[in-house]
């Protein structure tokens, strides 16, 4: 059981990534997605490789940051891999062992594919660990404002905040559930599945059950302290705007168009 | 009053996003795949029942900005728009329209309220959920429809179902304890209860 599973991902290096404004580095994770996705694989994902070390070296944020966000996704990942060598023919045959065909085309669509996840991952797993959690929500309720006139963007940037605060919270809850129910003789990690999933019942519903009640509590102290009642809410350090968040989006801009450049072209495209 | 319940249901949707999060780490590991099972649907398919289609898909929006934000909160601790858009991502989707058929289905006034739970979880929280994501395995994955069926539902139908059964017993467990969430108080099972009061205003 991991702690701060949200916090946890926020990497406290004080660097010109962290002092951005959440706003610029929300545009810039998308720029690079779009980028990442258009770019020209031989030309385009070693300029955007180049472009991860850099800012990685700059701002003091360990390796392993840009790859937690890819969990599970690992072995999927070798998986769809697998799938693409096996099953993708064209081209040049490299390898023919029996009924196991590998081309050309099946390695390059398996390369590319694979690296394209590992570097759109890569460029999210920046920003989550660059920004704490509650400027993320502030950052994104700075650029939905526009369309508050229709949607509730305020709300719904409290409901995120609120998610994100209580993660944390829940979590211990539920592993303080689960000694008291250790406590008590429970096993939940033997027997076959349904006699697994029983067990978890007396984790569940007093999880449930806590964090609901918890809800009415909260929403009369925000009540209490006058939520909804302004018509717009302040803060107390209000979202800044620098020249240096402008020229770090015109930094990403830049990378993602340069990946669209012909550039030198080996029978990829 | 109503200012009251408008922000408690906020309030709920977002420890629901937060619920679905912490059920991400409850993981099952199955013997005969090597991608373990985790509670996260279980708990999508709690808050369409108990929340209600429109406040039940409040908390899946939110926990799917998170993730798309970057937040490690998918299962196994993914995160990150990339986990929507691959492979498994229509599994996630699909919790959006469980999520709200569920809901819904709750609501019709047809049969008694626990007839329509079980056919609201088997339906959505089962069939919805991997009709859905074999759909964009096979997109994605380029694969076959029933290739993807076989490498994305059978492992997992078992749970699947488990998890839909546990689902109704958790559901009537919380609905009795907390009669009124939004899923549950129009159709509280005994009108006649006097209301508990809730606060002091």
């Amino acid at each position: 059981m991991q702690h701060g599973v949200v916090s946890g991902a926020y990497i406290a290096t004080g660097s010109w990534l962290h002092r951005m404004d959440p706003r610029a580095k929300w545009l810039a994770v998308l720029v690079w997605m779009v980028s990442v996705l258009l770019a020209r694989p031989l030309w385009g994902y070693p300029v955007e490789a180049a472009t991860l070390a850099v800012v990685l070296a700059t701002t003091r944020l360990p390796l392993s940051a840009l790859f937690r966000g890819l969990g599970a996704i690992w072995w999927l990942l070798g998986l769809s891999a697998l799938l693409q060598l096996l099953y993708q023919h064209g081209g040049v045959v490299l390898v023919r062992l029996g009924p196991i065909v590998v081309t050309s085309v099946g390695v390059r669509l398996a390369v590319v594919y694979t690296l394209r996840v590992v570097l759109l991952v890569a460029g999210a797993a920046l920003m989550t660990a660059s920004t704490t959690p509650l400027a993320l929500s502030r950052g994104l309720e700075g650029l939905m404002r526009p369309l508050r006139r229709w949607l509730p963007v305020a709300d719904f940037a409290m409901m995120l905040s609120i998610a994100l605060r209580f993660i944390p919270t829940l979590l211990e809850e539920l592993q303080s559930l689960r000694f008291a129910q250790a406590a008590r003789g429970a096993r939940f990690d033997e027997g076959h599945l349904w006699h697994r999933m029983r067990a978890l019942l007396p984790l569940l519903i007093p999880l449930l059950v806590l964090s609901l009640r918890r809800a009415d509590e909260i929403a009369l102290a925000m009540e209490a302290r006058g939520y909804g009642a302004a018509s717009e809410r302040g803060a107390l350090h209000p979202l800044q705007w620098r020249r240096a968040d402008t020229l770090a989006l015109a930094g990403a801009v830049g990378i993602g168009l340069s990946g669209l450049l012909p550039g030198p072209v080996l029978g990829a495209g | 009053m109503a200012r009251h319940e408008h922000l408690r249901n906020m309030v709920l949707s977002a420890l629901f996003a937060a619920l679905l999060v912490v059920s991400g780490r409850v993981m099952i590991p199955l013997p005969w795949t090597p991608v373990p099972i985790t509670l996260q649907t279980l708990v999508v398919m709690v808050a369409g029942a108990l929340l209600g289609p429109w406040w039940g898909a409040t908390s899946v929006v939110i926990f799917l900005v998170m993730g798309a934000a970057g937040a490690p909160v998918f299962a196994g601790g993914a995160g990150g728009a990339v986990v929507l858009v691959g492979p498994t991502g229509g599994y996630i989707f699909a919790w959006l329209v469980a999520v709200i058929g569920i809901g819904w289905l709750l609501r019709l006034p047809i049969g008694g309220r626990h007839v329509r739970l079980w056919i609201a979880v088997m339906l959505f929280g089962v069939v919805a959920i991997d009709l859905l994501g074999t759909i964009q395995l096979a997109a994605v994955g380029h694969l076959g429809f029933g290739e993807a069926l076989l490498a994305g539902v059978v492992p997992f139908l078992p749970g699947d179902i488990a998890k839909a059964v546990v689902t109704v017993g958790v559901t009537e467990a919380v609905a009795a304890a907390l009669p009124n969430l939004p899923g549950t108080a129009p159709l509280a099972p005994n009108p006649s209860t006097p209301k508990p009061q809730r606060s002091i205003f």
